[in-house]
């Protein structure tokens, strides 16, 4: 069944946390990010909560379980990967990112997502080439409980394939992967500029 | 590990070839990640107990394996709500050298007058 974009615009995803806030995560997040307050570190705080910015790690989900087929379905923005392909453009970076952050995330909690795509832009023509920005935005929520959070993945999805003219063209019709022909430009086009690199998770 | 902490597991950030393929020279660091680091900086530098309640990431350049980052934190306004919650606003900056690889935008909640103390607050005083 095809798509359309009034369709994807009115597309919700629900996302199911399958790992519940726990000590052990917490404590490896903490770790990883140099995290010195003490209320962050289960233990040494009895009375510890999740750091508000590893929100979104309680949504992602498992990679494998034996109760399932494969890779998870939705390991990333599904919404995101169905926009590109629906816009044509093979390539999608994040520009930005935001977090607003509401309820704290204790011993226990399951988080539960909506993702929906607030909103895309008109085309443009910026140093990566024609493209559109969109902001994919997740909604998140402890199971029965209150609003955990807000984030929203500013995205740029673009086509390189018509950014260097001919000599790119003529890379793409000896049948390389668009992908490919930006990795051969010897520097990308965002490491000068204040556009934001590829980034998407 | 940063990513593994963070549940990603999207190839360009674990696998070289696959960050070859989206247009990038080697893995790079993921955007969980760079926000976790940048917002525990930010949380530091608005003092002690500080609550992250917004932050916006922009990400210039991508943080490859080798880079050297400088955290940079400067706080850039406070003011107190109508709920009497004292928020700070700080900027944060991951530099190698002369060059920006990232900035975070965030705002934070601190101990307000009368000892307000942001991690007590229900959602009827948070408004971040």
């Amino acid at each position: 069944m095809g798509t359309s974009l009034d369709d994807l615009l009115t597309r919700r995803v629900v996302k199911q946390g399958e790992v519940p806030v726990n000590a052990g995560d917490v404590l490896r997040w903490s770790e990883a990010h140099r995290e010195r307050a003490a209320r962050h570190w289960p233990d040494r705080t009895a009375d510890w909560v999740a750091p508000p910015a590893s929100v979104t790690s309680y949504v992602r989900p498992l990679e494998w379980r034996p109760d399932r087929e494969g890779p998870p379905g939705d390991r990333g923005s599904g919404l995101h990967e169905l926009l590109k392909t629906e816009l044509g453009y093979p390539l999608g970076i994040a520009a930005g990112y935001e977090l607003e952050l509401h309820a704290l995330l204790r011993d226990g909690d399951r988080l539960a997502a909506v993702e929906r795509i607030a909103s895309v832009g008109e085309e443009e023509h910026g140093r990566l080439g024609p493209g559109r920005r969109w902001v994919i935005e997740n909604r998140v929520e402890v199971v029965g409980g209150p609003l955990a959070a807000v984030e929203r993945f500013h995205m740029l999805g673009y086509n390189p394939v018509h950014r260097a003219g001919r000599a790119c063209r003529a890379r793409a019709t000896r049948r390389r992967p668009p992908r490919r022909a930006v990795a051969r430009r010897p520097v990308p086009t965002w490491s000068r500029s204040s556009r934001s690199p590829p980034s998407p998770s | 590990m940063g990513a593994a902490a963070n549940r990603v597991w999207t190839p360009a950030h674990l696998d070289r070839d696959a960050a070859v393929a989206v247009g990038v020279s080697d893995v790079f660091v993921d955007t969980s990640t760079q926000l976790g680091l940048l917002a525990v900086v930010a949380a530091r530098a608005a003092g002690a107990d500080a609550r992250l309640g917004r932050a916006e990431l922009r990400m210039r350049r991508p943080i490859l394996p080798g880079t050297r980052l400088h955290l940079e934190a400067r706080t850039t306004a406070d003011h107190v709500d109508a709920a009497g919650v004292r928020w700070r606003s700080v900027a944060v900056a991951a530099r190698a050298g002369e060059v920006t690889h990232s900035t975070l935008a965030a705002r934070l909640a601190v101990e307000g007058p009368g000892g307000v103390d942001p991690w007590g607050l229900g959602p009827e005083r948070w408004a971040p």
